[in-house]
């Protein structure tokens, strides 16, 4: 019986020491970790950052002889407004006619959405348009004039992405009525 | 008899320099994970657009990559070119530091971020005709439109307004 014990226990040292033996050595591992580990952290961007392509146009526009849309969003306190000083957007949405003429069109309560559709529409009779111009009203939240360009931009419909008019530009807004004697005013009180 | 106990004993040993060693299983383990994070958010984009500590930029659904030019932050206290202060502004107001402006026939300028940012691109410090705009996201428009314009009269024509992707504003 003891002699039954003894040999079980030699069994057991010998599977423990060709354990040892097969044993990973993972220290160079570790080393290369810890070279990698920071080298990582200091090139990790753990916040995405994007951007918006905009600029400074001036009113006015190119003459050319063929019909385009030369968009302009307007902001202003009931919603936005559609405008164009080249096409008659009314007939072109209802009638599917190019016409040229001015119009305007107003989306009450700052819906982007129905923005977007009124857009995906003409997009969809200027395909090769990529202009749109933009007037925020002055006291605007930076956040609310990205929330305009984006709506513009492009049209998110479930996974499905429609591009719209990506090349946005920036027309001078009209200025804010300032109360007597006070300059320098850049917020509305 | 006493040859299993020299045989326990020795065995009994051995267990004792085997629990002496450091266990770097768990540590590889945890290493793997962070490798595998930190490579996942691995920027191979070599511009430096780190906004101001605090800085809360607007969200955005773009996905473009921002490019190598001159930045322009506007924060509450005011217009800063590449951490250096040109137009100081209280509250996104314009101080008397600023006051030149007022008295002029064009609202829009800023002269004396105008007047700054002339003398670098005379001293050729501002070689691009693109300027990076970093602003909080509930700067007034004005203020935006403003260092614009004046950019525009110093041959900048394009703008890269910089924002925080959507889905990464919507995680934190």
């Amino acid at each position: 019986m003891k002699r039954v014990r003894n040999a079980t226990v030699w069994k057991h040292l010998k599977v423990n020491r060709r354990l040892r033996q097969g044993d990973l050595n993972i220290r160079p591992i570790m080393n290369l970790f810890m070279v990698l580990v920071p080298f990582l952290l200091m090139y990790s961007s753990f916040v995405e950052l994007s951007i918006l392509h905009s600029a400074v146009s001036e009113q006015g526009g190119r003459s050319s002889d063929e019909i385009r849309p030369g968009l302009i969003v307007e902001v202003n306190d009931a919603g936005y407004a559609l405008l164009s000083h080249t096409c008659n957007l009314q007939k072109l949405l209802d009638a599917q006619e190019k016409v040229v003429g001015e119009s305007r069109l107003t989306i009450a309560g700052f819906d982007r959405q129905q923005l977007a559709k009124l857009l995906v529409g003409i997009k969809q009779h200027f395909p090769k348009e990529t202009e749109i111009s933009l007037v925020p009203r002055r006291n605007n939240d930076y956040q609310e004039v990205i929330r305009l360009m984006d709506a513009v931009r492009e049209f998110r419909d479930g996974n499905t992405i429609k591009p719209l008019f990506p090349n946005i530009a920036f027309l001078q807004p009209p200025a804010l009525a300032k109360p007597a004697g006070v300059k320098n005013e850049v917020k509305q009180p | 008899m006493r040859r299993s106990t020299s045989a326990t004993r020795r065995l009994r040993a051995r267990r004792g320099s085997t629990s002496g060693d450091l266990n770097l299983t768990s540590l590889t383990d945890m290493f793997a994970f962070l490798l595998c994070v930190l490579l996942k958010s691995f920027s191979v984009n070599t511009v430096d657009i780190k906004p101001s500590a605090g800085m809360k930029l607007p969200n955005t659904s773009s996905v473009e990559q921002p490019h190598r030019y001159v930045a322009l932050e506007i924060r509450r206290d005011g217009i800063y070119l590449e951490k250096d202060l040109l137009q100081p502004l209280k509250d996104f107001v314009l101080t008397d530091a600023g006051g030149a402006e007022a008295n002029t026939g064009n609202q829009d300028t800023l002269f004396v971020l105008r007047g700054l940012i002339k003398a670098r691109i005379e001293r050729r410090e501002i070689e691009s005709t693109g300027m990076l705009i970093r602003a909080e996201r509930d700067t007034p428009f004005d203020i935006i439109w403003r260092v614009m314009y004046t950019a525009r009269q110093l041959g900048f024509d394009e703008f890269n307004n910089l924002a925080v992707h959507e889905q990464e504003a919507k995680k934190s």
